[in-house]
């Protein structure tokens, strides 16, 4: 009875929205601006989140021995080696692998550029990397002071990475110490990382000379087939003394995630710029909605008179709301998926955009029209059917 | 039903609160049968207006009693006053046409308030409507494109398409000049004489009584 009277009413939203062009077009500029920088915020949000676990995804392991005081990739402690030896004998873990992680500022090969890169010092036959590019040029980096290098590392590198697809090593000077590229592989650039490298541990153990050999950074472990990483997982977490931490890989990844949303101040930022995103088209849109009422004012008098109720009213403003929200969201998408790539270009950050985000953006776009319709709406108690009368 | 469309019995109103409380009806009682028109005149301030506003539903009744087409609204809610309303008709001074709205979908909108048919019907019953006072030419133009009489008619076609049995009207001709004025009134008492429709009308214009079945002259909230 409702949806029948729904779809019989005259669509007056809508043709007053038409009938007022620039009020329409100001509207919806407000909502594809609030959508616009609700995309970015979402977008450098969901970057830094994404690319906080770049490399966690790409381990080849089951479960993952971190030390307690580890943060994220960038910020860990190391754990004794001895740790994974144990763990390597424990009932249901099929193998294991040691992983040392460290930064180093580099100089680009053919220009003055310092970029700090993450420097991944790992066995080549056993990397732990799901990576075929490590597989591929494994014999080579067996090689001491031998590396491979991220090409979607930030920075400009075409002569580099020109020389090193014709086949021809470049060297580069790090620390002192004079370093191999060999070759490429893709990773890609995060928050405070610019790049990575990749090569053995002995390539390692030369450019942090202060590191032992003894104190790996990550223990990496496959559980025997047919195993179930979550139940080894905790078994070996009551097994193991409590200067290690025991994850399972998506707990791993989880927790780099956590880490970069909740414990920088990058989640706190950007999920600001989203609220103010958001309260931006909200004030917009009410700015435009309440002219309109009032506009109408005397119209709406005349429509009480004659026997419309007040929910007959609010029904015109939810009409409106609904078709700027669904019109606005549209420059607003385009608009956004163009910034992110330029965004892109300009960082070298991942910069997707995935269905869920649109999803999200079009429903507070939808949230933020309605709040702002129904603060609107508190506005036609004024239209007074006694007041037509003049 | 009763031959009776308006009856009120002592019926009294005041403004305001306190001391500033002033009464602008006293004790007035009336009774206009079916198909009456009467046009109530007097000087701005007599409380004419206040009379159609009561009688439209549109105020609240405050002392007295007042039956509106067999319906007694005297303490009635808000609600039921919508009811009552939707079965008049409602002509005002300024048009009050929707500018968004073209001739048509206006008139169409006296159609809607009743929930009976669906828009396209009502929309061609509107049309019939504006071919029938000769403005089927103007349907699809909007309020803006039409002249001062135009619009009043559109605005009568609006009162009438529902076929009430009572249309209120507040200086219909008040904007519109004398030969306007004229075919705006003629057009009321022809589609009033047509199905039998009561008409209130108050107005200070004087070329305009003759259409009137009976004339009520009010002075300081009383008719003399």
């Amino acid at each position: 009875m409702i949806f029948q009277t729904m779809l019989s009413r005259t669509p007056i939203g809508w043709l007053q929205l038409r009938r007022n062009k620039a009020r329409f077009f100001v509207a919806l500029g407000g909502i594809a601006f609030a959508d616009l920088l609700m995309f970015m915020q979402l977008g450098v949000l969901g970057a830094a989140l994404d690319t906080s676990a770049l490399l966690n995804n790409l381990l080849q392991a089951d479960i993952v021995l971190i030390s307690p005081e580890a943060r994220d990739i960038q910020n860990s402690a190391t754990i004794p080696r001895s740790r994974l030896y144990q763990a390597e004998g424990q009932p249901g873990i099929a193998s294991g692998t040691a992983m040392y992680l460290g930064f180093l500022d580099w100089r680009s090969p053919f220009n003055a550029e310092r970029r700090s890169m993450l420097i991944v010092g790992t066995d080549p036959d056993n990397p732990g990397i799901g990576l075929v590019d490590v597989q591929r040029q494994k014999e080579s980096l067996k090689r001491p002071d031998t590396v491979i290098f991220d090409r979607l590392s930030r920075g400009n590198y075409p002569v580099t990475l020109k020389q090193l697809d014709k086949g021809q090593p470049v060297t580069a000077e790090i620390d002192r110490r004079t370093l191999t590229v060999i070759g490429t592989f893709r990773l890609g650039a995060a928050f405070g990382l610019d790049g990575t490298l990749i090569g053995s541990e002995t390539t390692f153990l030369h450019l942090f000379p202060t590191r032992s050999p003894k104190s790996i950074t990550l223990g990496l472990l496959r559980v025997s087939p047919g195993q179930d990483p979550i139940a080894v997982a905790a078994l070996l977490k009551s097994k193991m003394a409590d200067d290690v931490d025991v994850m399972t890989r998506a707990e791993f990844v989880q927790h780099a995630k956590t880490y970069q949303g909740k414990h920088t101040p990058i989640g706190f930022i950007f999920g600001l710029g989203t609220v103010m995103g958001f309260i931006v088209g909200m004030v917009m849109v009410y700015q435009v909605l309440s002219t309109d009422v009032a506009d109408h004012l005397a119209e709406y008098a005349t429509f009480k008179a004659m026997g419309f109720t007040n929910a007959y009213l609010v029904g015109i403003i939810v009409e409106e709301c609904f078709i700027l929200a669904t019109i606005g969201f549209v420059p607003g998408l385009i608009a956004g998926e163009g910034l992110m790539k330029l965004m892109h270009i300009a960082t070298a950050l991942p910069t997707s955009l995935p269905f869920s985000r649109m999803v999200l953006v079009f429903l507070l776009t939808f949230v933020l029209c309605m709040v702002s319709g129904i603060i609107a709406s508190r506005r036609l108690r004024k239209a007074d059917p006694a007041e037509v009368f003049a | 039903m009763t031959s009776i469309a308006v009856e009120c019995e002592g019926l009294s109103h005041h403004y305001g609160l306190g001391r500033l409380r002033k009464q602008v009806l006293f004790d007035l009682s009336l009774k206009v049968g079916q198909g009456e028109i009467v046009i109530l005149t007097g000087p701005s301030g007599s409380g004419k207006t206040t009379l159609l506003s009561l009688c439209g539903g549109l105020r609240t009744v405050q002392e007295g009693e007042l039956t509106i087409l067999d319906y007694n609204i005297s303490g009635a809610s808000e609600k039921e006053l919508y009811q009552v309303r939707r079965r008049m008709g409602f002509i005002f001074q300024a048009h009050n046409l929707h500018r968004s709205l073209s001739a048509v979908q206006n008139v169409a909108m006296g159609l809607e308030v009743q929930q009976l048919l669906p828009r396209q019907e009502r929309e061609q019953q509107a049309l019939v409507m504006l071919e029938h006072i000769g403005m089927a030419d103007h349907g699809h133009k909007y309020p803006e494109e039409l002249s001062g009489g135009q619009k009043q008619r559109v605005a009568i076609a609006r009162a009438l398409v529902h076929q009430p049995k009572l249309v209120l009207a507040d200086e219909p001709t008040a904007a519109l000049d004398k030969h306007t004025g004229r075919e705006v009134v003629d057009l009321m008492s022809t589609l009033a004489h047509e199905h039998g429709t009561t008409i209130i009308l108050v107005t200070h214009d004087n070329r305009i009584l003759d259409v009137a079945d009976r004339i009520l002259n009010m002075e300081d909230g009383r008719l003399i």
